[in-house]
């Protein structure tokens, strides 16, 4: 079987006429690699989606078939939706970071998001990660984050939608 | 049993860890980092006359018999089945049994299920209106199995108790080896709305032409496996482990509409009472037909779409030797075939859709089926069914035996985008794929999924790469599992069905690119195909396990493989090796002639600094004053003297001429330092560049790694001058981090670098920018020069 989360995910996309939607994976989860950039004070992410999830989801939010496939009114649909999803406080109770949209690659199965954190000072705070959550009530986010010889990774899912940034020495 | 506990406490710890900062790599052998090389014997189950330690089922092999008469109907109106079925269960194993047990699975969407009760809560603050629909469709759909009857073929009724998902039957009296059981169990259940509930099985209700579509499976009470690895297979359902079934025979008659059409598993038995004339002069057309034939045409399903017929029609099915029965039923069904020649047999490629499907279903789902049979016939054992179906409706993707669902469909106008018509593609050649594992390589899907879905998925990347070249493949090369495997929140591939975390990567893609790596990279691919191809025979309508697989493997290839089984299927240790350093060594003749002006260069170059290349031109003293001049400012102490000489002539007077002949050598022994920093052991795969331009590749077996698993050193003997060295330059191993594969170092960049410097400039853009830092380049070293003159002058 291809896809056992059916069994517990749904679509209201039956409603709009569009079947192909649906998605094609077993499982659900994106998994993201920021590297440090100590010159800039950014952490440069490049995110992996897979295609069917983020087409699902830009046609319930826009409306619009095969949006992914059209560029400058994707990467705005997609950028505001990393806005609203992927949110970086310095401070617990600060305002969230701006992150900057740097582009996308889409192929058939995936597609890679790249944005920036432009953070103030050495990544810390806390990372809030709900991407997907709203569609997919099994989605599993992961980031890795990178700063020199250092890294940690923080998993999210519906019941853990934020965690503090906090790095360890690597272990080998 | 054993192993699973130890999966779930490890599970434990893994969730405790994510939340701190620190992941460490699970290893489930305990010893993998400090001797990957270890033999599995101490984890694997000790061999049996079951399962012996070659790999191969053994001569007390056993397994289960489960034969079924059912007779079902499918009521249009209310959506429901009403099913009457008698099993005859054979007890084949060597142990008594005094009950017996049975799934229910659509006891899963019960309100109090498991599935539904361990679901946990969503986040309130996004949930879109299609879940809330969802949720309360679960609180209040009257799902689950309602049995009229559980009793003996004779009539007596049987003490039953339902746990869950699953139907405990009290045999009357214990059930001997060899002796048989005839059951007779009658029930009824509502189907869910797939498009709502979700699910491997359901109904789609299409609003435009107030029709459904039905696709029934896991509908009937089925016979738990009871093996010698498990006993009875009775894990509770929970919506995402599989199932094991008991092979058998079924004889299936189905009552519907006598306007729907049906696909079911297996054979249609009575043709001229449910089809027309023409459709079986169509159906006799197709087995001899180039390409697939119409047995109803899209205008007659389009048509069929009015019909309300009240009458209705039995089609009665015959399967032979399969481990479970589905079927799909709808007046708005298309139906085309083509015979499909197999040595001496016609194999039926046949897909059932509605017009919502076309125009993609008709170009592509009855080839791609053929097409899944070709390939994967070839690298494991002939299909052995008559059929083979392919079936749109509402679910995405789910296999049974000879028939499968799948759910690409073109938009409304027709077209339809790259990414829909290769997943219709890469879907079906997937579940028609499943017929192979684990529909007649029974392995069980509730304890281990990855031994249907991580080996199918392998299949469907060879099946896919036979399409077309290039074609799209999401799961087999190893680059694409690189981002997976360098995350820290994995589990091992050895991990119980309902625990995996990233259950795709982890049961699927893994395990997939796993085998490619045993096929491209260790074993080759002659090896690796008899082996595979001896496991899929072995096995082929019996039960494997794990450990039958690993020992078929390495049983069939002479190659032992235990260190690969332990650090890809039992640890989340990656792949990534790096170059440390390399060493340089040459040959010292020990002739005072040659070796003195190569230590006094040696020598210079060591003390050469930056004061002294400028004090160079400074006037000195004693150039001033020659008489200051004494022996020590002649004296060289490389200068070769008689006393140099003579020693030499002594030394070579005690060699032998194969010793003289040693020192004559001229060749560079270069010393490579590798350092395993992702703990897998692996090949290494060097590529070495030459200064002559030359190119070489060396591949090192990943013995290497024995006596030192972290870090080694490796002698490299050559007459050339090395300009260049790359490790896996062929990316064949899934290595993480590639900025330390190269000697001399190289930076290379992040996929985010990569990517912001391809799309930012374009090509004239970058042209230009590097005309301006070459300009910039010479007027620095211009000026620089320029500063170091007047300073001089200074
Ligand atoms: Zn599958």
């Amino acid at each position: 079987m291809i896809n056992f989360s059916r069994l517990l995910a749904f679509t209201v996309l039956l409603v709009v006429g569009g079947f192909q939607t649906a998605t094609a994976h077993p499982f659900h989860a994106t998994l993201a690699e920021g590297h440090w950039n100590e010159e800039s004070k950014t952490l440069e992410v490049s995110l992996w989606v897979p295609s069917h999830d983020l087409e699902k989801l830009l046609l319930k939010r826009t409306g619009i078939q095969n949006l992914l496939d059209q560029g400058k009114p994707a990467d705005q649909a997609i950028h505001s939706y990393l806005k609203e999803t992927i949110q970086w406080r310095e401070k617990p109770q600060g305002k969230p970071v701006p992150l900057k949209w740097i582009g996308k690659e889409v192929s058939v199965e995936e597609t890679w998001l790249y944005f920036e954190i432009q953070l103030t000072q050495e990544p810390g705070g806390v990372l809030e990660y709900r991407l997907f959550f709203e569609q997919e009530p099994e989605q599993q986010n992961s980031i890795e984050i990178i700063k020199g010889q250092q890294k940690t990774t923080l998993h999210f899912h519906r019941e853990q939608p934020s965690r503090p940034v906090r790095f360890a020495p690597l272990l080998r | 049993m054993c192993l699973s506990s130890v999966v779930r406490i490890l599970l434990v710890s893994g969730v405790f860890l994510m939340s701190g900062a620190i992941s460490k790599p699970q290893d489930l052998t305990g010893s993998y980092i400090e001797d990957p090389f270890r033999q599995m014997e101490e984890i694997l189950p000790t061999p049996t006359a079951t399962r012996t330690a070659s790999g191969a089922p053994g001569p007390g092999y056993w397994q289960q018999r489960a034969d079924y008469k059912i007779e079902v109907e499918l009521d249009d109106e209310k959506q429901r089945i009403l099913g009457s079925e008698r099993i005859r269960y054979q007890n084949l194993s060597p142990h008594t049994l005094t009950y017996l047990w049975l799934q229910l699975e659509p006891n899963l969407f019960q309100p109090n299920s498991d599935a539904t009760l361990s679901e946990t809560s969503p986040s309130f603050e996004s949930l879109s209106f299609s879940a809330v629909r969802r949720l309360l469709a679960q609180k209040t759909f009257e799902g689950g199995v309602k049995l009229t009857k559980v009793g003996e073929s004779q009539g007596n009724e049987l003490n039953y108790r339902v746990v869950k998902t699953m139907l405990r039957v009290d045999l009357p009296q214990p059930l001997a080896p060899e002796q048989k059981f005839d059951l007779h169990i009658d029930w009824n259940y509502q189907i869910p709305d797939q498009s709502l509930m979700g699910g491997r099985s359901g109904y789609e209700y299409f609003e435009e032409d107030k029709n459904y579509l039905y696709e029934i499976a896991q509908w009937f009470p089925r016979m738990a496996a009871y093996s010698d690895a498990t006993g009875w297979q009775h894990k509770q359902f929970l919506g995402r482990g599989e199932f094991t079934l008991e092979l058998g025979n079924y004889e299936v008659a189905i009552t519907v509409p006598s306007d729907h059409i049906v696909a079911a598993t297996g054979v249609l038995k009575n043709p001229t009472e449910v089809l027309s004339n023409e459709q079986q002069d169509r159906f006799t057309q197709a087995k001899t037909a180039e390409k697939p034939v119409f047995i109803v045409t899209p205008e007659e399903a389009k048509k069929n779409e009015a019909s309300r017929s009240k009458q209705k029609k039995t089609w009665k099915f015959s399967a032979k030797n399969v481990r479970d029965f589905a079927f799909a039923s709808s007046r708005k069904f298309i139906w085309d075939a083509q015979g499909h020649p197999l040595d001496d047999r016609t194999v039926m490629a046949m897909s059932f859709y509605p017009n919502e499907g076309e125009p993609l279903w008709s170009q592509y789902s009855t080839r791609s089926i053929i097409h899944t049979i070709n390939v994967y016939s070839k690298f494991t054992f002939d299909y052995p069914y008559p059929v083979a179906i392919s079936v749109n409706g509402p679910v995405y993707g789910m296999e049974y035996p000879m028939i499968c669902f799948n759910g690409p469909r073109p938009e409304d106008d027709g077209t339809y985008s790259k990414r829909t018509k290769y997943g219709l593609i890469s879907v079906i050649i997937h579940e028609v794929g499943h017929n192979w594992f684990p529909m007649i390589v029974n392995s069980d899907e509730r304890q281990w999924t990855w031994m249907d879905e991580g080996l199918n998925t392998f299949l469907q990347y060879l099946a896919e790469q036979e399409w077309e070249e290039d074609y799209p493949s999401w799961r087999g090369e190893p680059e694409n599992i690189v981002t997976y495997m360098r995350s820290s929140d994995q589990v091992p591939i050895m991990t119980n069905s309902e625990s995996i975390l990233q259950f795709g990567n982890n049961a699927y893609g893994k395990p997939a690119t796993g085998l490619n790596i045993l096929r491209e990279t260790i074993l080759g691919r002659e090896l690796f195909d008899l082996a595979f191809k001896e496991y899929a025979n072995r096995w082929k309508f019996k039960r494997p396990m794990p450990a039958d697989l690993f020992r078929t493997m390495e049983d069939a290839s002479g190659i032992d493989l235990d260190w690969f089984w332990r650090g890809w299927f039992y640890t989340t240790f990656h792949t990534d090796i790096a170059i440390e350093k390399v060493e340089l060594y040459q040959i010292n003749t020990k002739d005072p002639e040659i070796e003195n002006p190569k230590k006094k260069e040696r020598e210079e170059e060591t003390k050469q600094n930056i004061s002294k290349e400028r004090n160079q031109e400074l006037p000195k003293f004693i150039e001033q004053y020659p008489e200051l001049r004494d022996f020590y400012n002649e004296f060289d102490e490389y200068a070769v003297t008689d006393a140099d000489r003579e020693a030499y002539q002594k030394f070579l007077k005690g060699l032998e001429e194969k010793e003289k002949a040693v020192l004559e050598r001229t060749e560079n022994f270069y010393v490579l330092h590798l350092k395993n920093l992702g703990g897998l052991v692996m090949p290494i795969l060097l590529q070495i560049e030459y200064e002559d331009d030359t190119e070489e590749m060396i591949r090192i077996p990943a013995e290497i790694w024995v006596r030192n698993p972290k870090s080694i050193k490796k002698l490299l003997i050559t007459d050339k001058a090395v300009r260049q060295l790359e490790i896996d330059p062929k990316r064949e191993t899934a290595d993480t981090d590639r900025s330390n594969n190269y000697y001399p170092p190289r930076i290379v960049p992040t996929r985010f670098e990569l990517f912001k410097r391809k799309t930012q400039k374009n090509e004239m853009q970058k042209a230009k920018e590097a005309e301006e830092k070459a300009n910039k380049k010479k007027q620095e070293t211009a000026s620089t020069e320029k500063e170091e003159k007047a300073e001089a002058e200074e």
